[in-house]
C-alpha cells in the first residue's frame, strides 16, 4: 500500500450516502457524522447523496428516519465549507424542486473524480 | 492463551529464563575470555525510523454486522504490525464496546471511543470501557491520523 502523500492541506473526506431514509435511519446518522465533523474545519467534507438517498432532500423529508436531521446537518455541512451533492432517482426527481435540482446534481464522472480526489471515503 | 480469534492476551508475568551455572569443575568464562557480541543492523526496511504511524478507524454497524468483523480485525492486524490504532464505534457499534477482543486489545494499547450521542440514544448506562465523546473526536481522529477507515 502506498504511502499518503505529505500534505499541507485539511484531508478530503468523501461521504457517499446511498440508503434509504425511507427505511433506514442512517443517511440522517451520516449526515450527522459530516456535519459534526466538518464544523471543526479540520477536514474538508463533501456529501454525496445517491439515488434513494436523495429523498433527504424531498419537500416531505421531515416525515422521515432522523427526518428533522436533514434540513439541520445538510446546513451545516454548507456552513463549514463543505458541498453537498445529488443524485437524484426517477422517483425523486418528482419530489425535489427544480431549483435543487439543478444546483445540486452531480454526474457520475464528478462522482469519480470527487472519490479519486478524496483522502478518505465512507459510505453509508 | 488465546482470546477468540484475538490478540493473545499476557495475564502472567513474563516468565524470566535464568543464565543456567556452568557444570561443576569447568572453568568459568572470565569477562576477557568472552567476545563482545556483534551488534547486527536491522535492514533499514524494518528499522524503527520513527514515531509509530497512526490508524483510524470507525465502526458504525452492530456486533452482528459483518463489517463490525471487519473493523476489529483490521484493527487486530494493524496493532500487530506496531500501529497505533484509534477506533471510534459510532450509531449502533458503541453496542459492541464491550467486546472481549476490543476490550484485550484497549490493554494493549488500543485507543477505544464511543459515540456519546450514540450511548444515550440507546440508555446504555454510562461505563468506563471507553472514552465517550462527540464528534470532535472523530474530527481529530480523521484530521491526525495517517490512514483512517470507515466500516459502515
Amino acid at each position: 500500500m502506498a504511502e499518503p502523500e505529505v500534505k499541507n492541506r485539511k484531508p478530503r473526506l468523501l461521504i457517499l450516502i446511498d440508503s434509504d431514509p425511507r427505511t433506514s435511519p442512517r443517511p440522517a446518522e451520516a449526515l450527522r457524522v459530516a456535519g459534526g465533523i466538518g464544523v471543526w474545519e479540520q477536514v474538508q467534507v463533501s456529501v454525496v447523496l445517491r439515488h434513494a438517498a436523495s429523498w433527504a432532500y424531498s419537500a416531505d423529508a421531515e416525515g422521515l428516519k432522523g427526518g428533522r436531521m436533514f434540513r439541520q446537518f445538510i446546513g451545516m455541512v454548507r456552513e463549514s465549507g463543505g458541498e453537498v451533492y445529488l443524485q437524484a432517482s426517477e422517483e425523486t426527481m418528482q419530489v425535489i424542486d427544480a431549483e435543487t435540482l439543478m444546483q445540486s446534481n452531480l454526474k457520475d464522472s464528478r462522482l469519480a473524480e470527487l472519490a479519486a480526489g478524496a483522502d478518505y471515503l465512507m459510505r453509508f | 492463551m488465546e482470546s477468540s480469534g484475538g490478540l493473545e492476551v499476557q495475564t502472567s508475568p513474563i516468565p524470566v529464563q535464568m543464565p543456567e551455572p556452568p557444570p561443576t569443575g569447568e572453568p568459568v568464562p572470565t569477562v576477557a575470555a568472552v567476545p563482545e557480541p556483534v551488534v547486527a543492523s536491522a535492514p533499514s526496511s524494518v528499522q524503527e525510523t520513527g514515531p509509530k504511524r497512526k490508524l483510524g478507524v470507525l465502526v458504525s454497524v452492530g456486533p452482528g454486522h459483518p463489517n463490525f468483523e471487519h473493523g476489529v480485525r483490521l484493527a487486530e492486524a494493524a496493532m500487530r504490525s506496531g500501529m497505533e490504532v484509534y477506533l471510534y464505534c459510532l450509531d449502533d457499534a458503541v453496542l459492541g464496546i464491550a467486546d472481549a477482543r476490543l476490550q484485550s486489545m484497549r490493554g494493549l494499547g488500543l485507543r477505544l471511543f464511543g459515540c456519546e450521542f450514540a450511548r444515550r440514544r440507546r440508555k446504555m448506562p454510562p461505563d468506563e470501557l471507553a472514552i465517550y465523546g462527540g464528534l470532535t473526536m472523530l474530527s481529530d481522529l480523521t484530521a491526525a491520523t495517517d490512514r483512517f477507515v470507515g466500516f459502515n
